[in-house]
């Protein structure tokens, strides 16, 4: 397996400027068996923007996202990113580009300390091959660098996730995917399970994310959560994109009303 | 099954092995030291060292604590127990020939009782018996601790049947400890 020590740029997306395309779904079909997930979705995310995936139960959000993410390919159709061609053949490959996600089980080794969780498949070392040690001291240093980069409330890298609350989790989690995922960051439903404080952490959180320049895609069923984060919002229907709509252009109520195929969206003739 | 074959292959007498360099193991030493803490302190440094100081270990403490979760971050799960099995079998083979230089045989029937004895030690020492936690030095201690009970119970003369619903109970009491805090990890052999 290749060293995976350092962050990795795509440097074809980096030479997207803020605001362009940065990715493109143009016409993908997935399929499982019987069920047909997705029916010719056509989407695009911009960089350095917050774009929300919003759709019912079964509208195929999470599969859109697994195709993102490496996990299986579509059947038909193209995934340009920066412009072009995007084949993913692993969780790996989608890695290596700068893709990271963030999913609802976050992804923590609850035993493992902060900084041993920031830097998991990722580790820094050092001597030679066959014994390679762990270099605990550059890694224990960056981790709190990069936590504090996103002002996320850990006092203590050296200690175990088990201890830390719901909230801080999940800003572990969303600072390693922020660290680690240079073109884009997935998040799956991040304040899902959080109360209300550590909600507005969270958020707080992605809005320093967009400021730094991270491009974000985020799958929420909160409304309000979307209205307060996003830039755009793609709505999902049965396997379709339904609708798009810029955050400043639209309400909760119609964001609601597309989900649900109550207001007509644009591919509705 | 392995326990099966041994029993087949003895034919569930004790096989008597005369073997002069097992002896010296057993019987010889540096000073006042005898081997096997040698060994046992080697075993143990280099049992830690790979755990908590390497990669290799991390993915392993990594894939017992959370499978899930070390698969999604790329951490080839299937290997990392491939890598725990070797291990275990590994330093259960040293033990065996430890153990058969000590009592100068094979003996098929010693294996029940130290199995559950061995399973007692890790947990005591605070181990999970579902992965993620371990700790080498509570292992060790552990092990001390339960042989030390286990060799008290024959000088004051209690009967080995006793001596082992004695030891039951240690086994059963640590998981329904909570937040037992070490470090992490795979279970040790």
């Amino acid at each position: 397996m290749p060293e995976v020590a350092a962050r990795h740029t795509d440097p074809g997306a980096d030479q997207v400027p803020r605001g362009a395309v940065l990715l493109e779904v143009r016409d993908v079909h997935k399929s499982f068996d019987a069920v047909r997930a997705l029916q010719g979705v056509d989407l695009t995310i911009h960089k350095g923007q917050v774009t929300a995936l919003l759709g019912d139960n079964g509208a195929g959000k999470s599969t859109l996202v697994r195709c993102l993410t490496g996990v299986h390919p579509p059947d038909s159709g193209e995934i340009l990113f920066a412009g072009a061609p995007l084949r993913l053949n692993s969780p790996d490959d989608a890695r290596r580009r700068g893709i990271e996600t963030v999913y609802q089980e976050l992804g923590l080794i609850e035993d493992l300390q902060v900084w041993q969780n920031l830097f998991l498949n990722r580790e820094l070392t050092y001597g030679i091959p066959p014994v390679k040690v762990l270099d605990k001291k550059r890694m224990i240093s960056r981790s709190q660098q990069i936590l504090q980069e996103l002002d996320v409330n850990v006092p203590n890298v050296r200690t175990t996730v088990r201890r830390m609350s719901g909230g801080q989790r999940q800003s572990i989690a969303i600072a390693r995917a922020a660290n680690w995922g240079t073109t884009l960051v997935i998040m799956d439903e991040p304040t899902a399970a959080l109360g209300v404080r550590e909600t507005a952490a969270v958020e707080a959180l992605i809005g320093r994310l967009r400021e730094s320049g991270v491009t974000v895609l985020l799958v929420s069923h909160d409304m309000a959560q979307v209205m307060r984060v996003a830039d755009s919002a793609w709505v999902l229907r049965r396997g379709r994109a339904a609708a798009h709509r810029r955050i400043d252009a639209t309400s909760g109520d119609e964001l609601v009303g597309l989900i649900t195929g109550a207001i007509a969206g644009d591919i509705d003739a | 099954m392995v326990s099966g074959l041994t029993l087949l292959l003895t034919q569930g007498n004790t096989v008597p092995v005369n073997s002069g360099f097992l002896r010296g193991l057993a019987l010889g030493g540096i000073g006042p030291i005898r081997w096997f803490w040698l060994v046992a302190l080697i075993a143990a440094l280099v049992v830690g060292f790979v755990l908590f100081r390497t990669r290799t270990g991390t993915h392993l403490l990594a894939t017992g604590g959370n499978i899930d979760a070390a698969r999604g971050s790329g951490i080839p799960v299937s290997r990392m127990r491939l890598y725990a099995y070797l291990g275990s079998g590994l330093f259960c083979g040293l033990a065996g020939v430890l153990l058969v230089a000590r009592t100068g045989g094979a003996d098929p029937s010693l294996q029940t009782n130290l199995l559950l004895s061995s399973i007692a030690a890790v947990v005591l020492g605070g181990s999970s018996l579902f992965g993620g936690r371990a700790s080498v030095l509570g292992s060790a201690t552990g092990a001390v601790l339960l042989q030390s009970l286990i060799n008290g119970f024959t000088l004051i003369g209690i009967s080995s049947t006793t001596n082992r619903s004695r030891s039951a109970p240690w086994c059963s009491a640590p998981p329904s400890c909570p937040d037992s805090r070490n470090s992490g990890g795979t279970r040790n052999a």
